[in-house]
């Protein structure tokens, strides 16, 4: 099973393993949030520790992620990203300005206690 | 007692006219399924004509997933008849047939101890199945409900049920492949499209500047990506470049690039800087592209006449700047990409080109290019490249790169496109 779903320090965390790459994961992932926002569970952690390459459509995956679980009163926020995904993740400025990343996921778990998700925009 | 003589003609005369039913029968399914390749009318027409052969209510088959690793869990298809939705066989008696691959007879379907745990529709009162096999594989089974009559399925139905699934098996394969192939060939077609669609987005030769050389090139891999670079006029003396890449591959991705270059179109009006050009495109992309879609881009805006370039970047790789005899030098800054968020803004930059310098911005299919040690081509590479190369004319070094890149991969397959624009004055 590629994406994997736990609850780990009061969050819920999805983890994919290997090549996360959008037409093949994508669609698991996206019913992983459906289901987790029907059942009111929104501050999310991606471990992306053991995840080796993600493709330009995984990311999209991610930015809709996000965009669904801010508007239900959520986030999603990572975690343990490799070198590479981290580098790709601040040239497109998705790090800081969209999302927001930690060295652990209990750090990045803790973090929604820290500071709680922001109410989500008209435009989302 | 043996049997009189006249009991054994009758008996023989119902054993013949029984075999002519049987004939009868196939050769009315074969006549009717003719040349049809069409799946589900395969399937339809067996069903019908199985039903009316062993005076069924209802049929149904269901085709299985041979190669899956547990073809129980891949129901791939099911077509019934009978006035409501295909009854979908219970899992224990796809698991039975699975397993043994001969038919089967319920006449007591509620209490029959082989299906205990069966969740039997309440509807049905017996049952007669049979397996469409090929080549020994189990393919899918033939079912069908409830006898006429009431009195339940007889041994000569199961046969004749028998005999029409083995003629159907192979029939049903015959279309279950010409449906493979057709989705296959759909699939090319659409790659194909793609193809299409991206390279004649694409300039065809760089305009002609006067006071500067410029060249620009992209090749899609072959599952083609969503690279993509432009040459807009931007008024007098002034023109725009871009360099982007469109998330996704195939179709979509194709699609998505159509959008974003209209809106760059639209958007590159006379004296508009960069930064604000940007800013608009994002705001008309974000409304208009599907949540989680977005496209990295490096635009500039050239003014010929002050020899001034005026750019913004959306999370696209940074550009190599060469000036004169020193090194290549990176162009740090750049903004979110486009399309991801609402209400961005994007910062502008200018750099005033003098004579010989060299602006090179690039898809990242070239820094990304792997060899088959897993080392991907990279920047150090790329502006190693840049630097002995940077006198040549601009088509020759885009060339150039686009030939190292190539070497340095390799039989390795490629999975992003390869873009490469080159700006130099002269």
């Amino acid at each position: 099973m590629p994406v994997n779903v736990t609850e780990q320090h009061g969050v819920t965390v999805i983890q994919v393993k290997g090549k996360f790459l959008g037409s093949l994961e994508g669609d698991d992932f996206k019913q992983t949030i459906d289901d987790l926002k029907a059942q009111g569970k929104t501050h999310v952690v991606v471990d992306l520790g053991e995840t080796d390459f993600m493709d330009s459509t995984a990311i999209g995956v991610l930015i809709s992620s996000l965009t669904s679980m801010r508007k239900a009163g959520g986030d999603v926020r990572l975690a343990n990203l490799k070198k590479r995904i981290r580098s790709v993740f601040l040239m497109t400025k998705l790090l800081g300005g969209v999302f927001e990343d930690y060295e652990s996921v209990e750090a990045a778990a803790n973090s929604f206690e820290t500071h709680p998700p922001a109410p989500a925009t008209e435009e989302d | 007692m043996e049997p009189t003589r006249a009991e054994a003609l009758q008996q023989e005369n119902d054993r013949l006219r029984r075999a002519v039913e049987e004939l009868s029968i196939l050769n009315d399914l074969a006549t009717a399924i003719g040349a049809s390749r069409d799946l589900d009318k395969v399937m339809q027409t067996i069903i019908q004509r199985s039903q009316s052969a062993v005076g069924a209510e209802q049929g149904v088959i269901t085709l299985v997933d041979g190669q899956a690793d547990d073809p129980l869990t891949t129901l791939v298809r099911a077509a019934g008849s009978g006035g409501h939705a295909p009854l979908r066989p219970d899992q224990s008696l796809l698991g039975w047939m699975h397993l043994y691959k001969r038919p089967l007879l319920l006449n007591d379907p509620q209490n029959d101890p082989r299906f205990q745990g069966a969740a039997w529709d309440a509807s049905i009162r017996s049952v007669l199945g049979a397996p469409l096999l090929v080549r020994s594989e189990l393919q899918g089974i033939l079912l069908v409900y409830n006898k006429k009559d009431g009195a339940g399925f007889t041994e000569s139905d199961q046969r004749l049920l028998s005999i029409l699934a083995a003629q159907s098996a192979q029939i049903v394969e015959n279309a279950r492949l010409f449906e493979e192939e057709k989705a296959l060939l759909r699939v090319q077609e659409e790659l194909r499209l793609a193809y299409e669609m991206q390279t004649s987005l694409l300039p065809e030769a760089p305009p002609f500047v006067p006071g500067y050389d410029l060249a620009g090139a992209s090749q899609p891999a072959r599952t083609v990506g969503g690279d993509y670079f432009d040459f807009i006029p931007a008024g007098p003396d002034r023109l725009a470049l871009c360099v982007g890449d469109v998330m996704g591959k195939g179709l979509p991705a194709a699609l998505l690039m159509a959008n974003v270059q209209a809106t760059l179109r639209g958007q590159t009006l006379p004296n508009i800087s960069a930064g604000a050009c940007l800013e608009q495109s994002n705001t008309l992309l974000y409304k208009s592209i599907r949540r989680g879609s977005f496209v990295t881009l490096f635009y500039a805006v050239l003014d010929t006449a002050t020899h001034r370039l005026m750019w913004a970047n959306a999370g696209h790789n940074r550009p190599f700047l060469l000036r004169a005899e020193e090194p290549a030098v990176v162009l740090e800054g750049g903004d979110l990409v486009l399309g991801a968020r609402p209400d961005v803004s994007y910062e502008e930059h200018t750099l005033d080109l003098a004579s010989g310098d060299l602006l090179v911005t690039y898809s990242d299919g070239i820094t990304e290019a792997m060899n088959a040690h897993r080392e991907d081509f990279g920047e150090k590479r790329l502006a190693a490249l840049l630097e002995k190369h940077r006198s040549l004319p601009a088509e020759t070094l885009v060339e150039r790169v686009l030939e190292a890149v190539a070497e340095h991969a390799g039989d390795e397959p490629q999975h992003d496109d390869v873009t490469l624009l080159v700006l130099r004055r002269l």
